[in-house]
């Protein structure tokens, strides 16, 4: 499977299958869309970290190495930057897990759990669901219009 | 897509010191890559790792463990297997606080943030002068 992407009702998608080796692509189209809606640069950026980190650990955690995809999917919004993930791994829901302990010294630090930290810091609400389909994960950001964008 | 290159230097003090350039966006496709390379310059004999982030555009969590495993491979120690999940980082990290063998320079501004909001930033001198940074080892 290769990446697809489409255009409904004003929603805009990506399509990907479970490989780490799609994650630019995954970034640039949400950095593309976000500005083609007129976020402003910081807004973008976080909201591009956010759905990389997720989407990381839905290809790495949830499939595990085995076949699956990951669609990316951004609905239009008067306010904020939306980005819903929808894949069929295991459940998951990213919003249950601990955020790590960021002051132990480095030899005590847990190494998992911070892109989905990260993820949290980096938007304004972080919703899940999990559906026939599979896990859908909402990433919200609130954004200021960029001046001149419609 | 991320590109590695590195030159060694040596300290005025005689210390050899592999400056490793990241250049493009490093995460979870990349990250092994990076840790890999730090490796075969360590067994080269690189007492100290300079991590020249100048033209690194972009870094996620991926980077953090890579740093990690860096850390605890210059300080002569075992790095985490990632196919034993992320969470393995616990079971070992580097010996000391700080880690003087393992420096950065000119982060950009996302991964800076990254770096800060991750907590890691204080365990590594961060410089923005190559010469200077060189040196301080």
């Amino acid at each position: 499977m290769s990446a697809v992407a489409e255009h409904t009702a004003g929603s805009i998608a990506l399509e990907i299958p479970a490989s780490v080796d799609e994650l630019g692509r995954v970034r640039t189209f949400v950095r593309q869309h976000a500005a083609m809606l007129g976020a402003d640069d910081a807004s973008a950026a976080d909201m591009v970290q956010a759905v990389d980190e997720c989407v990381t650990n839905i290809i790495v955690h949830g499939y595990r190495d085995e076949p699956g995809w990951v669609r990316i999917e951004m609905p239009p919004d008067d306010h904020d930057l939306v980005v819903r993930l929808s894949d069929d791994a295991p459940p998951f829901d990213p919003t249950q897990v601990p955020a790590p302990d960021i002051n132990l010294p480095l030899r005590e630090r847990r190494g998992g759990g911070m892109g989905v930290f990260l993820a949290r810091e980096l938007t304004d609400r972080m919703s899940y669901r999990r559906t026939a389909a599979g896990n859908e994960l909402t990433l919200v950001k609130t954004y200021r219009r960029e001046q001149g964008a419609e | 897509m991320l590109q590695i290159a590195s030159e060694q230097e040596t300290t005025p003090g005689g210390k050899s010191v592999a400056v490793i350039s990241l250049s493009g966006e490093l995460d979870a496709a990349s990250f092994g890559d990076v840790i890999e390379h730090a490796r075969q310059l360590i067994g080269a004999g690189a007492q100290g790792l300079l991590l020249d982030m100048t033209e690194l555009a972009y870094m996620g969590s991926s980077g953090i463990f890579a740093l990690h495993s860096i850390a605890m491979l210059v300080q002569g120690e075992s790095p985490p297997d990632p196919e034993q999940g992320w969470a393995a980082l616990h079971t070992a990290g580097p010996s000391s606080e700080f880690v003087e063998q393992l420096k950065i320079l000119n982060p950009q501004p996302q991964v800076d943030r990254v770096l800060e909001r991750t907590g890691m930033k204080r365990f590594f001198e961060v410089h923005t002068d190559r010469t200077q940074a060189v040196a301080s080892f």
